[in-house]
């Protein structure tokens, strides 16, 4: 039977809405950036594959809407994440403030078995706004808070540049990736017909 | 709140980008008081503004419509109270002017002109309105364009129906009535609220979300088991959809049409049989879940042919822009007389239909209940399986009638039918006497049965070996004769389906004791009905086909390229329409084929071992052996009849000496058939001829 490493990889995008998380995305898989704004309703995804070492892994990244409650889309919708990814607004203090909810609400809904090792990923995105004038939120801040919830990575991101995008998603596939091969999972990849099925083109002579 | 206004209004300005928008619900907000600003916030969290852009969008061009038609005839819109000649504003208000009058005097065209014809006022008529001037009701709507405008209102406050002032007013209204609209049951506002209701420990999204899936379970149970067993959640998909109405899914003109058709059923509370969730309490929530169903269906074969829950969800949430709105409400209304059917015909059965397992738990991954509930419902074609043993495995896609297609359409048809031909007394009497005709045929015992059918089979291969052409053009031209007649077997037909279907409902309640007779009424019926239909149908449209076709274009129409393609079941090929015949001949015939030659196969297969001991005693099992794999010869047998009748008659049609009757019947049937139709007839021949060799030997 063929059996593979596991290579579905589940990220899940969480932050306020209008931080850019649907951009991150969309930059990262599409290298596309518009600066129109729509609303994410639900939840929506794109997938992507990305090389992490020596492995082809095929990430799974979904999008929320950054008002969605998390009892909407279901536990299971968590349960499966390999990867957390809080995005914030550098320009907007209240959405980094608010990255702990995020992160603690994630840590109930997912109930992962190792929560102090699940692998977070922080974006302070939009650093691009008016050259950087603009924003509220130090990088110094916003790496002390990471280092306080367990050392989580950090990077200062434009969707609209397409700055650090690349990057940061490669670590997150990293990350994800690390995390998962503890678990050891395997599960088949293919199913093979030739060996046990019997044959059922036909049974008669005719 | 009062104090949040500002802020409210910087933020919709900054977050949203859609000033007009924004600006509407604040004027709306101040107008009306502290009370909707939490209305206000809940918009500007969550991007309805989606559902109340195509509201602005509407009654804007409703007005922008109206300035242009004032602006191309003033006349009727000026207020000429005091031209004594001209007496335009006071026509109006006459009820019973007829319309033609009025129109004209709305165009203000002389009197001495309407004399001459219409074509004079037709041209002074702008082109860009001849639409809005029906031929019938000439200039109908453009009076009701006039009389709505009216400043003075023509009928009270009518007259500020279509008023620039007032857009905002009316979305505003219609926004807040559809959002949290006053004692009804469906409201925009709880798909965006995560309080979860007390009976079912749901959010309301989710929990219409369920009702969708009960839904979808109930008309293709195989394509639930599917998404459900992939762990394809429905709220990931339908979230987007409900919240805004499908406003995502659609283009805008798609949308306004399924607005409408939304808006049409009413929203008012009905307490209905078997009514969970909510959606399904009112017509309007039972035509959204109905709607998302056939939306689902529409997507069916690429989500069978995906063999994971990311392929399903990327279909999902990418709906195809394309897609056929009306075909698709087409197809929600049809799905909703067939869950009323299903409600009425077996009420205990109906509520094995609506499937508890999403609505228990939130957790729609229990798949625990199908096999039981896929084994009821298909118990008596199990049986006819496990008859047919040896190839039971390849058996079971040619009779995969659990498709929602066949079921469909046995539910629908003939209730459509008897709506159109509506003959009850003779009907009832029809039945009445195929019903007790079917029963006697099982008493006999077996060795006369099994001479009767050879001798019938004989006599029937040879009847089509030796005179095809008289006998196909005489029933033909039966047919083509008496339209009366013809109609009266459909009817009678499709009452014997709809008996065989309720006789077999029945028996699923009751259990296996009743399973035998189930098959007989089911196979019998199923396959007489299956000839006269078929010949029933062949160059006639009449409603039914017109049911069919929508349903093909909108759900079906993907199966071809399907690589879940069903067999062509019985049913579905027997509302064929005369068009389709020459496109689903070939295929049939392979699926019949294939069957054939299984039945023949298990016949042959049975022979040596169970033919001696029939021959002994007779055993209340071995009767039931042979009278199942005589049901199979039977069946094996209508469909080579059937192949050779279609070949046939289109080698008539083929044949310039034939009867112009035949030939204008069949004259779609010319060309591509002929060869194919040739071959496929001389394929049925040997099958049946090797069907009563088989007969014989017993």
């Amino acid at each position: 039977m063929a059996t593979r490493k596991r290579t579905l990889l589940k990220v899940i995008i969480l932050g306020d809405s209008g931080v850019g998380k649907t951009s991150l995305m969309n930059q990262f898989v599409n290298k596309k950036f518009s600066n129109q704004y729509k609303a994410t309703i639900g939840a929506d995804f794109l997938t992507k594959e990305v090389q992490v070492e020596d492995r082809l892994v095929t990430m799974q990244i979904w999008d929320t809407a950054g008002q969605e409650r998390f009892q909407s889309l279901g536990v299971a919708f968590y349960r499966g994440a390999d990867c957390c990814v809080l995005v914030y607004d550098v320009n907007l203090l209240k959405s980094f403030e608010s990255l702990s909810n995020w992160r603690d609400e994630f840590l109930v809904q997912a109930s992962p078995s190792d929560p102090e090792n699940f692998p977070f990923m922080v974006l302070g995105n939009k650093v691009d706004i008016d050259g950087g004038n603009s924003r509220v939120v130090s990088e110094k801040r916003a790496k002390t808070w990471c280092a306080s919830k367990g050392d989580i990575p950090y990077f200062e991101t434009s969707a609209k540049d397409d700055l650090n995008v690349d990057v940061a998603f490669q670590c997150i596939a990293k990350n994800a990736l690390k995390n998962e091969t503890d678990e050891e999972i395997y599960l088949p990849d293919t199913i093979d017909f030739s060996s046990g099925s019997t044959h059922t083109s036909s049974s008669c002579s005719c | 709140m009062g104090t949040g206004l500002p802020s409210v209004w910087i933020q919709t300005r900054s977050i949203f980008c859609l000033k007009d928008t924004a600006c509407l619900v604040c004027v709306c907000a101040k107008r009306k008081g502290g009370c909707l600003l939490q209305i206000h916030m809940v918009f500007i969290l969550t991007g309805m503004h989606e559902v109340l852009a195509p509201l602005v969008y509407v009654l804007h061009s409703d007005v922008t419509h109206l300035l242009q038609v004032r602006q191309r005839y003033q006349d009727p819109f000026e207020d000429t109270f005091d031209t004594p000649h001209e007496d335009i504003s006071f026509s109006f208000k006459e009820e019973k002017c007829n319309v033609t009058s009025l129109s004209r005097s709305a165009l203000h065209v002389p009197s001495e002109n309407a004399l001459s014809g219409d074509n004079d006022w037709v041209k002074r008529v702008h082109s860009d309105d001849l639409s809005l001037v029906e031929p019938d009701d000439f200039g109908f709507n453009l009076k009701t364009v006039v009389l709505g405008s009216d400043s003075y209102g023509a009928e009270g406050e009518l007259g500020a129906l279509l008023s620039k002032r007032f857009i905002e007013h009316d979305a505003f209204c219609m926004f807040d009535s559809l959002m949290r609209g006053h004692r009804v049951e469906v409201v925009l506002a709880d798909f965006f609220s995560a309080v979860n209701d007390a009976s079912t420990g749901l959010s309301p999204v989710l929990d219409a979300s369920a009702g969708i899936y009960r839904s979808l379970a109930s008309v293709d149970m195989p394509l639930y088991i599917h998404l459900v067993g992939l762990g394809v959640e429905p709220q990931y998909f339908t979230l987007r959809w409900l919240r805004v109405l499908f406003g995502r899914e659609f283009d805008l003109d798609s949308l306004l049409l399924l607005w409408d058709a939304i808006f049409n059923a009413s929203n008012s509370s009905k307490k209905s049989v078997g009514s969970i969730g909510a959606l399904k309490s009112s017509a309007r929530g039972l035509f959204i879940t109905n709607f998302a169903v056939s939306m689902i269906l529409y997507l069916r074969p690429t989500l069978l042919a995906a063999s994971n829950a990311t392929t399903c969800l990327q279909k999902l949430l990418n709906f195809p822009k394309n897609a056929d709105v009306r075909a698709l409400i087409e197809n929600s209304n049809m799905l909703r007389s067939h869950l009323d059917e299903l409600s009425k015909t077996a009420p205990s059965l109906g509520s094995k239909h609506l499937w508890p397992s999403v609505s228990n738990s939130g957790n729609s991954r229990q798949i625990s209940c199908s096999p039981s509930f896929r084994a009821q419902i298909f118990s008596s074609r199990k049986g006819l399986q496990q008859g047919l043993s040896p190839s039971a495995e390849t058996i079971w896609p040619s009779i995969q009638e659990s498709y929602w297609e066949e079921r469909w359409m046995n539910l629908v048809l003939p209730k459509e039918q008897l709506e159109d031909l509506g003959t009850p007394e003779e009907s009832i009497s029809c039945i009445d006497s195929e019903l007790t005709n079917e029963p006697a045929r099982l008493h006999p015992p077996k060795e006369m049965l099994l001479k009767a059918n050879s001798s019938n089979l004989e006599a029937e291969n040879e009847h089509l070996i030796k005179e095809p052409d008289l006998d196909v053009t005489g029933e033909m031209m039966d047919h083509g004769n008496s339209s009366k007649g013809r109609m009266a077997t459909g009817t009678c037909v499709n009452n014997l389906v709809n008996n065989a279907d309720r006789s077999q409902d029945i028996s699923l309640n009751k259990g296996d004791t009743c399973s035998e007779k189930t098959e007989i009424l089911s196979t019998n019926p199923d396959s007489r009905l299956f000839v006269s239909l078929e010949r029933d149908t062949v160059g006639t449209e009449t409603p039914e086909h017109v049911c069919i076709h929508a349903l093909d274009l909108s759900a079906g129409r993907g199966m071809s390229n399907s690589s879940h393609e069903n067999v062509c079941s019985c049913s579905s090929c027997k509302s064929d329409s005369s068009e389709d015949l020459q496109q689903r001949g070939p295929r049939r015939y392979c699926s019949d084929d294939i069957s054939l030659r299984r039945i023949k196969g298990v016949a042959e297969g049975l022979q040596p071992e169970e033919a001696p001991k029939m021959e002994g005693d007779a055993k209340a099992l071995k009767d039931e052996d042979l009278r199942i794999s005589l049901q199979a010869f039977g069946r094996a047998m209508v469909q080579s009849i059937e192949v050779l009748e279609n070949a046939l008659s289109s080698l008539c049609a083929d044949d310039e000496g034939t009867v112009t009757l035949v030939q204008s019947t069949h004259s779609t049937h010319k060309g591509s058939l002929s060869t194919e139709g040739r071959s496929a007839a001389i394929r049925a021949l040997t099958d049946l001829r090797k069907i009563s060799n088989i007969l014989l030997q017993i």
